[in-house]
């Protein structure tokens, strides 16, 4: 039994040791890499800032003539680069990139076996905002791995060709769909283009897609899709729907989403379709909003209320002046000072201070 | 020859700015964040002061407020150079007393001409 | 006779102890690798990972941070300034003064110029104290709001904070904490790249005793000065950094700091909030998710760790601070497992119920008895002879030995991935704590862990006991479930 001890002992003593070099030894091959790099990065790194600063008019062929090496080491930087810079900056460093054979390459990795290089690769076209990789790019939004697919969309979003809408919006129709913010932002970085694919997908059998489309065009300012919104406002029957519908007509600002938004405060309607249609009345700026917000102000559910307060504060003068009424008619039918504000009365308080203290910011800066 | 004070925690986007501004004939003072700005600013009141929006320690829309609050720098043409451009957030530059915006992404050959021309309309 | 029973007896657990501690080093070394793979699986996708689009992108979710505050003046204006220059799209700080019978509300009204606005706070989480006044920053009405209210404890005061949190996601943070200036957006990203199923998400701990802290922000990292931190600098990588990162991988975190968590605001709404009758309230309220997720999702959700270096706190630099807090958090162990002690074995509860759990009672609850039991037993079996000398020089060789290797493996992933110490002299305090760790300092949190388990059991008899105001601040009592114990 004690020669089995003394053994683990001598083991244990030797692992130890062991680890304790490991940590010398990758402490060592670290830094020595690290200064490896930095020597060679030096020169494409100056290179490359004369390069952008000039607006990639002179100093392209040294860039293109620098070592595969060396520019290995830069290419982080570059990268980082590319993403702080538009125009022909921008232009100058991507056609570097491009005569350098990055984009080639990229291409090919896209179909490597491995996902964090498909995924990288993604990540480089995207970086490098090249049109005739979208084809490709598509073809990885049915990949295996979720993480794939992400950067994929994500490319898409910064190349920005409207053809890839309609495929982004089939990732979303899967069992493990692409993140929905994410497919809106890409759907909005595509553009107005992409507007007709967007408001067909309205009558998608998929919630989930119809939800980001309404979304998506609410960012793009469609204002064209407005009746159809409204009719999905009304007839959705997913509740996260019709919630997105709300709040892109309030986003859209037509005076025609105003009597569909009215509909949805109504009572019977679920709260947070309520809350989301109070909220957008005061986005769509009409003052002819007002008594249908003032008549929830004393909403039992909390955020209705306080939904309605804030968008009557958005809407300006009307709105403040209603505010102030419900306030003041409160104050004079209180007989004591202790007695506490109805839930009316409260909300409105609440915003009518917001709006002050807000007024306070704009003119105190300006001054 | 003008004296730009530039302010900004990007490494990569300091050294890009400093260097076209020179190449455009100015000298460029680079700081990391806003407290050294200030205490640059007020040590050195520079001819013109590009500021990064989002920074460590203080905002650079509150440098903007604290430059417009001091003697030697209420006049000095701020330039703001920022990766939001919401209505909101140009309101909120505006307010704190900027002259002008450059947003993120941004092209070198625009940045320069923005601060030639806040120097001009100082100058003229 | 009777003696050579005693003996059997005495050898048998001196035998059943070593194995204790054999299994338990072994435990912590799968974590370890289990850290290790997910280290490397992270850092290989750092390149990918959008962390710029996520920070450009306007639909980024929006996130209200947390900050409940009890007697903070001296450092509340740096660390809310700090925390309001966060890179992050959009969000908000609300900061919760719950009581405090210092100037830390004055201090902020002085330096944020706050005006007064009579909210409407709704109870959507039970709070039990009462709102006094709400305030919000003149220059910035919609980033800072702070919340006076009486006494109630830092449960209390997150769940008011929640309760006026405007946005989806929920940050709870303690005041003391130093955050890089990513942190929130490292934390925040899983939501955005998981949207259905991540419902936490939590952010490793750091000690920022030593470090050199310029406005908010940990500039220089360094080791403390005293042994005392170091040796928690080293428990804290194997415990908080890799524990937690391993329990991640597996699927089984049961744990989010308080020191730095983000949750779905919806989800904490729904379980009821924080528990303001349990100690380690940060920790009840993830095993109270996963039991609610369980119940209603079965298993398609995610409580997720994020290695990266996020947030740093002072670790007390005295015996008298550290034992009370290590009682605390033992006494937390102890009290969440009683509470959900119906999780325990139950296969309904998954790998939470059939892993986590009763690895939290085996190897957390119980290993300062058994490391204390070993401390008492040993030397009493050596002296009537149920063991001999050279058994027992042996085993406490092989019992420490293991321990030390567990601490040098993570102090070697710690090499590996994010290397933070950069001084060759601090990495060699490392290692020298780790081994100084063994002599003394484990043996004395023994104490004060059983003596937290004890304070739980008695604590349940007298619940609704004295009210007593209830403090937070700094490091003192901090309430974190930790299993920092052994290595």
């Amino acid at each position: 039994m004690l020669w089995l001890f003394t053994v683990v002992i001598a083991v244990l003593a030797g692992i130890v040791a062991v680890t304790a070099l490991a940590i010398v030894v990758v402490r060592l091959s670290r830094r020595r890499r690290q200064r490896t790099l930095a020597r060679l990065a030096a020169q494409p790194r100056r290179a490359l800032l004369a390069f952008v600063a000039e607006n990639g008019e002179e100093g392209g062929d040294e860039l293109v003539a620098i070592p595969d090496d060396a520019w290995r080491a830069a290419e982080p930087h570059a990268l980082a680069l590319l993403g702080k810079l538009r125009g022909e900056a921008h232009l100058g460093l991507v056609s570097v990139f491009l005569r350098r054979g990055a984009a080639r390459t990229a291409l090919g990795r896209l179909r490597s076996r491995s996902r964090v290089r498909r995924a990288r690769a993604a990540q480089v076209l995207g970086d490098l905002e090249l049109r005739r990789a979208v084809p490709e790019l598509c073809r990885l939004l049915t990949d295996r791995h979720a993480e794939v697919r992400v950067v994929a969309v994500r490319a898409l979003g910064r190349i920005g060709d409207p053809s890839a809408a309609w495929r982004i919006i089939a990732a979303l129709d899967r069992s493990d769909p692409v993140p929905s913010l994410l497919a809106t932002h890409t759907l909005v970085q595509l553009g107005p283009e992409a507007e007709v694919t967007l408001s067909a997908a309205l009558d998608h059998p998929q919630a989930r897609v119809r939800a980001v489309c309404l979304d998506a065009l609410g960012l793009l300012g469609a204002a064209g899709s407005v009746k159809r919104i409204a009719r999905v406002l009304s007839d959705d029957t997913y509740l996260d729907v019709r919630v997105s519908a709300a709040t892109t007509l309030g986003k859209l600002g037509t005076r025609s989403a105003l009597e569909p938004l009215s509909q949805a405060l109504r009572g019977s309607r679920p709260t947070p379709l309520r809350a989301a249609a109070a909220r957008a009345l005061g986005d769509l700026g009409a003052a002819a909003a007002v008594p249908a917000l003032v008549e929830v102000l004393g909403d039992d559910a909390y955020q209705v209320a306080h939904e309605a307060a804030h968008a009557l504060r958005r809407l300006g003068p009307a709105g403040i002046d209603a505010l102030r009424e419900v306030v003041d008619g409160e104050e004079a039918e209180r007989s004591g000072a202790h007695t506490r504000f109805s839930g009316a009365a409260a909300h409105a308080r609440e915003a009518l201070a917001m709006a002050e203290v807000l007024r306070g910011e704009r003119v105190g800066a300006a001054a | 020859m003008s004296t730009i004070l530039l302010v900004e925690d990007d490494p990569d986007i300091r050294h890009l700015v400093a260097y076209k501004l020179a190449k455009g004939g100015l000298t460029v003072i680079g700081v990391a964040d806003g407290v050294s700005a200030l205490r640059e600013a007020r040590a050195h009141p520079p001819d013109l002061v590009l500021l990064d929006v989002r920074m460590p320690r203080m905002s650079g829309i509150e440098v903007c407020r604290e430059l417009r609050a001091g003697p030697l720098t209420a006049d000095v043409p701020i330039i703001l150079l920022t990766a939001r451009a919401r209505p909101q957030d140009l309101e909120q530059g505006y307010a704190a007393g900027a002259t002008d915006y450059v947003v993120k992404p941004f092209s070198p050959r625009e940045l320069l001409e923005r601060v030639e021309a806040a120097l001009a309309r100082v100058a003229g | 006779m009777s003696e050579g029973i005693v003996r059997e007896i005495l050898r048998g657990t001196d035998l059943a102890i070593f194995g204790y501690f054999v299994a338990l080093n072994s435990s912590y070394l799968v974590l370890m690798v289990m850290a290790g793979l997910e280290f490397a699986r992270h850092l290989r996708r750092v390149p990918f990972a959008g962390a710029d689009d996520m920070f450009r992108s306007p639909l980024t979710l929006p996130v209200s941070v947390i900050v409940p505050a009890h007697n903070e003046g001296a450092s509340i204006v740096a660390a809310v300034q700090a925390m309001t220059a966060l890179r992050y799209p959009r969000y908000e700080v609300v900061v919760v003064d719950d009581g405090s019978s210092d100037d830390t509300f004055e201090q902020l009204r002085a330096h944020f110029d706050l005006v007064e606005v009579p909210r409407v706070v709704p109870s959507e989480v039970p709070y039990r104290s009462q709102v006094l006044s709400v305030h919000v920053a003149r220059a910035n009405p919609q980033t800072l709001t702070v919340v006076r209210k009486t006494n109630g404890g830092k449960a209390d005061a997150l769940n008011v904070g929640i309760n006026l949190a405007r946005h989806p996601l929920v940050c709870m943070v303690d005041a003391d904490s130093v955050l890089d200036p990513d942190a929130l957006l490292s934390v925040a990203k899983p939501f955005g790249d998981d949207p259905l199923r991540v419902a936490a998400c939590g952010g490793v701990v750091r000690i920022a005793n030593g470090c050199r802290v310029v406005g908010g922000r940990v500039v220089d990292v360094r080791m403390p000065r005293q042994w005392l931190v170091r040796v928690q600098v080293v428990e804290y990588l194997r415990a908080f950094l890799m524990g937690r990162t391993g329990w991640s991988r597996l699927g089984g975190l049961v744990v989010i700091s308080g020191a730095f968590g983000v949750f779905r605001r919806d989800l904490v709404v729904a379980v009821g909030g924080l528990d303001p009758e349990t100690i380690g309230e940060d920790a009840e309220l993830v095993v109270r998710l996963h039991h609610h997720l369980r119940e209603t999702r079965r298993h398609d959700y995610r409580v997720i760790f994020v290695a990266e270096p996020v947030s740093w706190s002072e670790a007390p630099a005295s015996l008298r601070v550290l034992g009370r807090q290590r009682r605390r958090w033992h006494r937390g162990i102890a009290e969440i497992l009683g509470k959900h002690r119906r999780m325990i074995l139950n296969p309904r509860y998954g790998r939470i119920g059939l892993l986590a759990l009763p690895y939290y009672v085996l190897f957390e609850l119980l290993a300062p008895f058994v490391e204390l039991a070993a401390v008492v037993l040993l030397p009493l079996g050596l002296w009537i002879g149920a063991v001999d000398v050279g058994f027992a020089w042996r085993f406490v060789l092989v019992a420490y030995g293991y321990g030390l290797l567990v601490s040098l493996v993570s102090l070697f992933i710690e090499e590996v991935s994010f290397h933070r110490y950069p001084r060759w002299s601090d990495m060699a305090r490392g290692v020298a704590a780790a081994v100084l760790e063994n002599f003394g300092y484990r043996q004395i949190l023994a104490v004060w862990q059983i003596a937290g388990v004890l304070g739980a059991v008695r604590g349940r008899q007298a619940v609704w006991g004295a009210m007593q105001r209830q403090g937070f601040g700094g490091d003192v009592d901090s309430p974190e479930m930790v299993g920092a114990g052994r290595g």
